[in-house]
C-alpha cells in the first residue's frame, strides 16, 4: 500500500466514523450532534469569529487556490 | 402570524435562489484567477462580518454524553492532524495528500464546482444560525 492510498484510507475511515457518529447521535437524545459541537465552539464571540474564519479559509482553499 | 411565516418562507426562498445563482456563476470561474478570488472573498467577508453582529440563535444543550463529546474531539483532531501532516509532508497527489488534493479531482467540472460552492455557502449559513 502506497503512502497516498494509506492517507486516503485514513481520511475515509475518519469520515465514515464521523458520519456514523452523527447518525447514531440523531437517534439519541443524550448524544451530542455535530450541530451541538459547533454551537459550543461558537458560544463565545472569539470562537464564533474563528469558526467563520475557518469556513472562509475552506472556501478559499477549494475554490481559489 | 401565518402571514409572517409566509413572508419568512418567501425571503428564505429568495435567499436560496440567489445563493444558487451566485454559486452557478462562481463555479464557472477558473481557480487561480482574480474573478474566482473575488467571488470567494465577498461571501467570506460578509459571513465573517455577520458573525460578529448577528445574535446567537441556539444555546448549548446540557447533560449530553461526555464519552460522545470525547469521540467528536478525537474525530476532529484526527481530521486536523491528517490535514496538517499531509500539508507539511508535501501536500501532493502521490505522497501524503491533503483534503484538497483528494477533492480537487472532483472539482474539475464547472457544475460540480458550482454545486460544491453552493454547499460551502449553505454551510456558512448553517454556521451563522448557531
Amino acid at each position: 500500500m502506497t503512502a497516498f492510498q494509506l492517507t486516503v484510507a485514513a481520511f475515509a475511515v475518519v469520515t465514515v466514523a464521523l458520519v456514523a457518529l452523527e447518525g447514531l447521535a440523531r437517534r439519541s437524545s443524550t448524544w451530542p450532534q455535530i450541530g451541538d459541537v459547533f454551537t459550543v465552539l461558537m458560544t463565545r464571540p472569539t470562537g464564533r469569529f474563528l469558526v467563520m474564519l475557518g469556513w472562509w479559509w475552506l472556501g478559499w482553499h477549494f475554490f481559489v487556490r | 402570524m401565518q402571514a409572517v411565516a409566509v413572508e419568512r418562507r418567501r425571503r428564505r426562498g429568495l435567499l436560496v435562489a440567489g445563493a444558487a445563482l451566485y454559486a452557478w456563476v462562481a463555479g464557472h470561474f477558473t481557480p487561480f484567477t482574480l474573478p474566482a478570488a473575488v467571488v470567494t472573498f465577498v461571501p467570506g467577508a460578509i459571513g465573517l462580518a455577520l458573525s460578529t453582529r448577528l445574535p446567537r440563535r441556539t444555546t448549548p444543550r446540557g447533560g449530553l454524553s461526555r464519552r460522545v463529546w470525547l469521540a467528536w474531539g478525537i474525530g476532529i483532531v484526527a481530521v486536523v492532524g491528517l490535514e496538517t501532516y499531509g500539508f507539511f509532508a508535501g501536500s501532493s497527489s502521490e505522497g501524503h495528500p491533503t483534503i484538497s488534493n483528494i477533492v480537487n479531482h472532483g472539482l474539475h467540472g464547472d457544475e460540480t464546482r458550482a454545486l460544491a460552492f453552493f454547499g460551502w455557502l449553505a454551510f456558512g449559513d448553517w454556521l451563522l444560525r448557531r
